[in-house]
């Protein structure tokens, strides 16, 4: 802050000016004290901009508009004088660094971070709309960190979004800072509340990337590049978060969502009472920043009597920051996420307050398992929201997603970033063999406990760990029942000369169950003939004249959906009508439409359940309520796991609601005896899901159809 | 009903003494395909003392129709290896082998040439229906192999080891990999098998990896064989391993077959090297410099389609 100059006035209103502030173009912004004691930012218009009867106009209804506002993540209006020779507009003072300040010195907020901002700012935003206002400058200058959260300042250019609007300001002006612009504003077009959105976007690209999302540069490369581009949002890797910043960036307007839709989309991230939010080196710059204003001349602690006003954060506060007092910041934060999360004012009883309660989920979202990845991810939505709506709930869950696209490198990039966050206590995942074999050591170090539903492999985790996992739980029938199941049917269907095709495309997974068919046949008193086939060999079905030459009379194919077609239609061909078995990865409707009219008759024992079962109606009735649409296979075990883990959780947690340990709830999981819809949940001493049986499907009229569970020894 | 299903890969670390094998899993990891090799021979085999046989190599050609008649340009490379500087010739395919396969140099300490020391180029050993090994001619889809035996001699407390190294070269990556399919194929018809009279290896059990699994980033695929071996002369059984790797249209593997008061983690150590650097020569000699389009060792969409 600068000292005032000879030429400033001393005293505006009932304000005691104390310093310089800033300046800008359309004026002076000073650090007053009001006559409660309150400390106040006044900016002064210039005399030249207070001399148009236009500009003052639209300066009247800026304050008034702004009076209007009621948010406690809007600085409020405290007083102005529109109609004097040095018009000035009065707002709470925000002791805090900017949020352009802070990414400048401390880099790329976590997106988690990004999210709680996103969140405080599309209410911040609904209530500028509210008010019949568009802000038009949202941008990370205008975000101040204050100890106690977040405030969107500067209604210098805000103005009324009804008719007059054309009126102020001429079609060719560009008004806001380009960067941060919508569209339509770079294109001088008429601005709505949709405006505030894609500038919200932009701010909350920059926090997560440290990058304006249209680049830098001119402003007329900046502008061109608004309308026409698509925006940077590479280093964005929360899957929700970025879809969430894609629809705030639309081009068209209407195509983004409204404020209130964004603050929806992220409410299970805002609970009450953690100042864990922010990096602790922006804890530090805001405390730091908040400390220097005590060494302002005029503000000194004994001139204050503890009123610190109605919203802004208190002095107090400040002096406590400034002795080290993080308890009291703390409770700043508590009070903070308290009103986010509760609109009505009324503060939630959290005794565990301070630490959200999260459950992760690492999935492949958009890699070669997306189908499963996606299918899980949502059925963990939907029982994390059902929870949520638990009146009894003894805490909010919450959600965090992660997508490793199946890629080695990046799976273990989203491992460490769910151990890192301490707040998780237990991660869904991985989707399958790829992930796992790069994640789970991840998990292990940090002992954070991990349970999948679809990666049922045994080499997965040796060849990660080399040896047992300790907090890798698999709460799915490993892919070798599977193959022993498959045994005891093709016997049970009367095969004596069951025929095994190993097609290397299957990989490992494919690869492991041959040992088991081995040793089950052999102990079954059938006679195994076994054929394998490279992964670079074209077609599979090259051997199925050796096979049926060596009597084999049903099939048990391992390997890939595509390549399973002609292997389908060779049998057909060869009205083939013994038993035929598909392993897991390639009994999917791939294959089906790959083979056609050959896939009829195709067999698979698999460890999911068909989420049309009876079994699991309830979950599917609120899938397809929530979503619109089926489940997809693989859902329901992991609306299963995710209240699993909650009911895990919430004993833990018991009257007291004290967080557990990471390893309390890997123990617990250990000990676990829940009832699932798909089945009940417990596990042996090697962390895999105690069970016998697993589920049965057969190709009928181009579909597979489920035709319920059989126990490995064929009950 | 069983209570758990035997997949042939689980954790038998029980009665060892755990320090140990932490710090082997470590040492182990410095090499990728030793690393995944290592960790599952500590799970899978048996110690003991005294040595037998090693077998040569265990490609056989006892299946009838398989697809190996049809070679084709596209699937003789992979995206490691170019066609281009794969050999063409029995002589060019002799000149590689030279060029890559192990000496005892890139074995453990104490190994040394035995004698016999190389058997090959234009024989190869067959398994038969009655899971007997015969030398027959090479295969016409072989270019050339070669063999090499090797040893720790007895000590005093101590029993001998065996140990061999095979490098085969194949006219196409196709076929390199139907001879790794078909090694597969032969451990589940025979899990005994009859290396020579009074040689036999018992209990043998095999895996595969694709490039990327298990810790196997030097060859397309990498085969890990495991069992005894038992020998009428030497004693058993013993721990035995095989791992075999394909990489374009070379295949390579190594053997060792312990002997009395041998342990698992010694015997690692004298073969934990050989396979990956023996596939680095390899690398060297045919690889490509920038990973070439081609079959690879995933099944792509075009080549099912045109499948049946």
């Amino acid at each position: 802050m600068e000292r005032l100059l000879a030429s400033d006035p001393s005293r505006l209103g009932g304000h005691r000016l104390l310093g310089r502030l800033g300046t800008g173009g359309m004026g002076v912004v000073y650090l007053a004290r009001g006559e409660a004691g309150e400390l106040a930012a006044v900016k002064v218009i210039q005399p030249e901009f207070a001399q148009q009867a236009e500009f003052r106009a639209r300066f009247r209804r800026e304050a008034e508009s702004a009076r209007g506002v009621d948010s406690p993540w809007v600085v409020p209006v405290l007083g102005a004088d529109t109609e004097g020779p040095a018009p000035w507009l009065a707002t709470a003072f925000v002791p805090g660094p900017s949020l352009a300040e802070v990414v400048a010195e401390c880099g790329p907020l976590p997106e988690r971070v990004v999210r709680i901002l996103g969140k405080v700012l599309a209410r911040a935003l609904d209530a500028v709309h509210q008010a019949g206002l568009v802000h038009r400058d949202v941008k990370p200058g205008n975000v101040l960190l204050a100890l106690d959260g977040p405030r969107l300042i500067d209604f210098g250019i805000a103005r009324p979004t009804a008719a007059e609007e054309t009126e102020l300001t001429s079609d060719s002006m560009v008004i806001g800072t380009p960067g941060f612009l919508s569209p339509e504003q770079a294109r001088a077009l008429a601005v709505g509340p949709a405006s505030d959105v894609f500038s919200l976007g932009c701010v909350l690209a920059y926090t997560a990337t440290g990058r304006m999302p249209f680049g830098a540069g001119t402003a007329d490369a900046l502008l061109y590049r608004t309308v026409h581009d698509t925006p940077d949002l590479d280093g964005v890797e929360d899957i929700e978060l970025r879809a969430l910043l894609e629809r705030c960036l639309a081009k068209e307007p209407e195509d983004r969502p409204h404020v209130d839709e964004v603050d929806a989309e992220l409410v299970e991230d805002a609970l009450a009472g953690s100042i864990g939010w922010l990096p602790d080196a922006v804890v530090r710059m805001v405390a730091d920043r908040s400390a220097e204003m005590l060494a302002l001349p005029g503000i000194e602690p004994t001139e204050v009597s503890g009123d610190s006003g109605p919203q802004g954060p208190g002095r107090r506060r400040v002096l406590a920051l400034a002795a080290g007092g993080t308890a009291l910041l703390a409770a700043g934060g508590v009070s903070l996420w308290a009103a986010l999360r509760d609109n009505s004012g009324k503060t939630p009883v959290s005794s565990a307050a301070g630490r959200d309660w999260t459950i992760g989920v690492q999935a492949d979202l958009s890699g070669p398992l997306k189908a499963a990845g996606t299918a899980q991810e949502r059925a963990v939505r939907l029982a994390v929201e059902q929870f949520n709506a638990r009146e009894d709930k003894p805490f909010p869950l919450t959600l965090r997603v992660l997508d490793d696209r199946g890629e080695p490198a990046r799976a273990q990039a989203v491992a460490r970033r769910l151990t890192r966050d301490r707040d998780v206590f237990a991660v869904l995942g991985p989707t399958g063999y790829a992930s796992a074999q790069s994640a789970v050591e991840v998990y292990e170090s940090a002992g954070l406990p991990l349970v999948t539903v679809s990666e049922l492999s045994v080499s997965a985790v040796q060849s990660a760990l080399l040896a047992k996992p300790r907090r890798y739980f698999r709460a799915a029938p490993l892919a070798a029942y599977s193959a022993f199941a498959t045994v005891t049917a093709l016997t049970a269907q009367g095969s004596r000369r069951p025929g095994l095709l190993v097609d290397r495309a299957g990989w490992i997974t494919g690869m492991e169950s041959v040992n088991v068919v081995h040793n089950a046949t052999g102990a079954g008193g059938v006679s195994l003939y076994a054929r394998v086939v490279p992964a670079l060999a074209p077609d599979v079905s090259t051997v199925v004249a050796d096979m049926l030459a060596h009597g084999v009379d049903s099939f048990y194919y391992t390997g890939t959906p595509e390549r399973a077609a002609p292997l389908a239609r060779a049998l057909a061909a060869r009205d083939f009508t013994g038993p035929r078995f598909l392993d897991i990865p390639s009994a999917t409707p791939a294959f089906v439409s790959a083979a056609g009219p050959a896939s009829e008759g195709w067999q698979v024992l698999a460890p999911y359940i068909d989420p049309a079962a009876a079994a699991v109606r309830p979950f599917a009735t609120a899938y397809r309520k929530r979503y619109g649409g089926a489940p997809g296979d693989w859902a329901a075990e992991a609306y299963d796991v995710t209240r699993l883990l909650a009911d895990r959780l919430t004993a833990l947690a018991g009257s007291t609601k004290r967080r557990p340990s990471r390893t309390q709830v890997a123990d617990a999981l250990a000990r676990a005896r829940f009832k699932g819809l798909v089945t009940t949940y417990a596990f042996d001493a090697d962390h895999q899901l105690i069970t016998r049986q697993v589920q049965h499907y057969q190709v009928k009229d181009g579909r597979f159809v489920y035709s319920g569970p059989v126990g490995l020894s064929g009950s | 009903m069983p209570e758990r299903i035997a997949t042939g890969m689980e954790w038998r670390t029980a009665g060892r003494r755990g320090g140990d094998i932490v710090a082997y899993a470590r040492a182990l990891r410095v090499s990728g395909v030793a690393a995944a090799c290592g960790a599952l021979v500590l799970g899978c085999t048996g110690g003991g003392g005294g040595s037998a046989s090693p077998p040569t190599t265990s490609s056989g050609t006892a299946r009838s129709a398989t697809a190996d008649s049809r070679p084709s340009a596209s699937a003789s490379a992979t995206s490691e290896t170019d066609p281009g500087r794969e050999p063409r010739t029995t002589a060019q395919a002799q000149s590689l082998i030279q060029q890559v396969i192990s000496g005892p140099e890139l074995f453990g300490t104490g190994v040394v040439r035995a004698t016999p020391y190389e058997s090959g180029p234009a024989q190869w050993a067959v398994l038969g229906d009655d899971c007997l090994w015969r030398l027959h001619p090479l295969p016409a889809d072989a270019l050339a192999t070669l063999t090499r035996h090797f040893e720790v001699p007895a000590s005093d407390v101590k029993g001998a080891v065996r140990l061999s190294a095979t490098v085969t070269v194949h006219r196409t990556a196709l076929d390199a990999s139907w001879e790794q399919a078909r090694m597969l194929e032969e451990d589940l018809d025979c899990t005994e098998q009859t290396q020579r009279p009074g040689e036999r290896l018992t209990g043998l059990q095999s895996l595969s990896f694709a490039r990327g699994e298990g810790g196997n980033t030097s060859g397309d695929d990498l085969l890990l064989e495991t069992g005894q071996c038992v020998s009428d002369t030497r004693g058993g059984p013993y721990a035995y391993w095989w791992q075999q790797a394909v990489l374009g249209s070379v295949v390579a593997g190594t053997s060792v077959c312990g002997g009395r008061g041998r342990s698992q983690q010694e015997l690692n150590s004298l073969v934990a090297e050989v396979l990956p650097r023996m596939l680095l020569r390899v690398q060297q000699e045919i690889g490509s410099t920038a990973g070439t389009e081609s079959g690879g060792a995933t099944a792509s969409t075009s080549s099912t389609k045109s499948g049946s």
